[in-house]
């Protein structure tokens, strides 16, 4: 079951999320979500709006002591060492989202050459089974973090069933969504901050 | 006039006695001689050949040989101007600039006003003005002081010239593209003429159609009393070339004429540099002119029709690149001419978008009209509001960016790694994105009606590749290609 900096992390990085969706990233059943926001929305940390729901200043104010709490019992040099090793599967992601998206690196594809896409998707797959291990050590110092396992397997998942708006789509957990999702939440864990990790080229 | 082989080893007049390719004088002087060769006005010039730098001594010097022979050239020049190469008033001067096989744009040095005499305490406004330039290009490009004696300031700008060839970064130009040691460049000498001599004076551009519309007409422009780097520089503000026809009718006239003369020869549209001193036309310079993919397609089908090229020839030159470009949307020309480019980044995401940036994800979100999102980067919570933007702009990141990555798959224009600072300094504005160029332009600019695959010229095209012979397997209709 999710804690409150779970939902609260969660809120603030899809922007306004509806309840499905919420329950979808979240995996929890919705009858204890609904309760649980409910319990949020008394306490002014979120509200309803026509697009969703959204983090209130007292929700943005909140969720940030949350997570310097959560940094000061955390164990920095080996979060640090795994930031270092997300370096490289990051850039293998991002290539392969912009392949499946462009051909050389220009022209829109246009998903008419079917061995093309098999090919980029493979590279998904494979770069997907390699970054495993890291998650899996990223999970055991930041324990709320291990719904990003199933969430990216579920993705990959609707990507081999054939639906490959599963790849990139914003607008659903695509895995593109989730990578980058899961690469702010280490941004954060680490004590940095987005426009630091742009400026140095890492995460723009 | 395809110029001849044999290796030209002397300095030699360009005077359109002989004719000469780009092998063996380099593309500048091979142009300069068949304007010449055309009849066309030219300030008489001399061209020191690459062989002749290949002949270089151990010191990085020009064998003495040369060195007699630049003398002698010299005053060929002075015989055909009626000045002297030294003179306290009213001298020759000359420009030194560099002249590959291949053209190497911004790679090599050019130096002009060479020749300026001592100075003189009765010298005129004019003169003065010409010591500054040169003192300018000296300091900037030879980083030394002015020689006073004319002859010690050409060997000094010739022998930079060719030494320019051999600079790291035109090594590194012709390693990128493929461009061979050997030939090396030439040196190419010519009697200055000054569109900043007087009220009748002035210099510009003229291309032979437009470059941009891909109308027939001609399009250029005339900056009265300006020099020619004046011009490239943007220094100074031009006019449109309409202002020489309405000043100067007869000079305009004999510019039209030429113009037509060069498209004809060099069987291709033509950007022409020229130069006006006291009311008379000189030509500078012409070569292919570069063009937007609308005016290659435009241009092509004209010329064929005119019998200028063949329909083959013209096929060969659109690019399947062009006619794609010619069926999505994209920026009026002429609009673009007048509008500020306020910002450049890497093209994204396709499409254009107008509206007024702003750095806040929440306003764009909660207005109701569609504005442009500027972020130093771009964050998952974004995407409510990028989905939302008329276009999305960021300082940093590259096409791998999840700014990149979103607007292509929510089909929304975006232009990413404009600089830090950019969207900052451009918030609250009223901007032009361009997703396809990486162009961000100040103001709404007005987009051209879409090109259509039943547009004429692109039928033409059309039923002419139907014709053309083909090999196994290439597509049948250029449309598809």
């Amino acid at each position: 079951m999710s804690t409150e900096i779970m939902i609260l992390q969660t809120l603030r990085l899809k922007g306004s999320p509806d309840l499905s969706s919420l329950v979808e990233t979240l995996g929890d059943p919705r009858a204890e979500l609904d309760s649980t926001v409910e319990d949020l929305i008394a306490r002014s940390l979120c509200t309803p709006t026509p697009g969703g729901l959204r983090l209130t200043p007292n929700g943005h104010a909140r969720l940030a002591d949350l997570l310097t709490e959560e940094r000061a019992t955390s164990d920095h040099s080996r979060l640090n060492e795994c930031y270092a090793r997300f370096d490289k599967p990051n850039l293998a992601v991002k290539k392969v989202i912009t392949d499946w998206q462009l051909v050389d690196g220009s022209r829109p594809n246009d998903h008419s050459d079917p061995a093309y896409d098999a090919v980029v998707l493979d590279r998904l797959v494979r770069v997907d089974a390699e970054f495993r291990e890291l998650l899996d050590d990223i999970v055991e110092l930041v324990p709320r973090l291990r719904r990003y396992r199933d969430r990216l397997a579920t993705a990959v998942r609707h990507v081999l069933d054939g639906d490959h708006r599963w790849v990139s789509s914003p607008l659903i957990d695509s895995y593109h969504t989730v990578w980058f999702e899961l690469h702010e939440e280490l941004i954060t864990a680490v004590g940095r901050t987005r426009g630091d990790e742009a400026a140095a080229g890492r995460a723009s | 006039m395809t110029g001849g082989n044999d290796p030209v080893t002397e300095v030699s007049n360009l005077d359109g006695r002989r004719d000469y390719g780009p092998d063996q004088v380099g593309g500048k002087a091979a142009s300069l001689n068949r304007m010449t060769m055309l009849g066309l006005p030219v300030p008489p010039a001399f061209v020191l050949p690459p062989t002749i730098w290949e002949h270089r001594t151990v010191t990085g010097d020009l064998p003495t040989q040369a060195w007699n022979e630049v003398a002698d050239r010299v005053g060929d020049l002075e015989a055909r101007t009626g000045r002297r190469f030294g003179d306290t008033s009213d001298p020759l001067l000359v420009s030194v600039r560099s002249g590959a096989r291949t053209s190497m744009p911004g790679m090599m040095d050019t130096i002009l006003n060479v020749g300026v005499p001592e100075e003189i305490p009765s010298e005129s406004d004019f003169v003065r003005d010409l010591r500054r330039r040169l003192r300018e290009q000296f300091d900037r490009i030879l980083d030394t002081p002015v020689p006073p004696d004319p002859w010690e300031q050409l060997r000094c700008a010739l022998l930079r010239v060719f030494r320019s060839w051999d600079t790291p970064r035109a090594r590194a130009y012709r390693d990128l593209h493929r461009i061979p040691e050997s030939p090396g460049t030439a040196a190419v000498v010519q009697a200055m003429v000054f569109g900043n001599r007087d009220r009748n004076s002035g210099t510009g551009v003229l291309f032979t159609r437009d470059p941009h519309t891909g109308h027939r007409d001609p399009y250029g422009e005339w900056l009265p009393g300006g020099q020619g780097e004046d011009v490239v520089s943007g220094r100074m503000d031009a006019e449109p070339i309409a202002h020489l026809a309405t000043t100067a009718p007869e000079v305009y006239e004999e510019l039209i004429a030429a113009s037509v003369l060069l498209e004809r020869s060099h069987r291709d549209v033509q950007d022409i540099e020229f130069t006006v001193e006291s009311g008379r036309l000189w030509f500078l310079q012409t070569r292919t002119a570069a063009r937007s993919p609308e005016a290659r397609i435009r241009h092509a089908v004209a010329m064929a029709r005119e019998g200028l090229i063949t329909r083959a020839e013209a096929l060969d030159r659109v690019r399947p690149d062009d006619i794609a470009t010619f069926l999505r949307p994209r920026l009026d020309p002429v609009a673009v001419r007048a509008a500020t480019r306020v910002a450049r980044g890497l093209p994204a995401g396709p499409g254009i978008g107008t509206g007024t940036l702003t750095c806040d994800p929440s306003e764009s979100t909660e207005s109701g009209e569609l504005a442009v999102l500027g972020r130093p980067t771009t964050a998952p919570e974004d995407v409510p509001a990028m989905s939302r933007a008329a276009a999305v702009v960021t300082d940093h990141g590259g096409v791998t960016s999840h700014a990149a990555v979103v607007c292509r798959e929510l089909a929304v224009p975006c232009v990413v790694g404009c600089g830090d600072g950019t969207v900052a300094a451009l918030a609250g504005r009223i901007v032009t994105v361009d997703g396809y160029t990486g162009e961000i332009y100040d103001g709404a600019v007005a987009t051209a009606p879409r090109g259509t695959r039943d547009d004429p010229d692109l039928v033409a095209l059309d039923a002419w590749a139907d014709l053309r012979p083909r090999t196994a397997g290439e597509p049948r209709t250029v449309l598809r290609g």
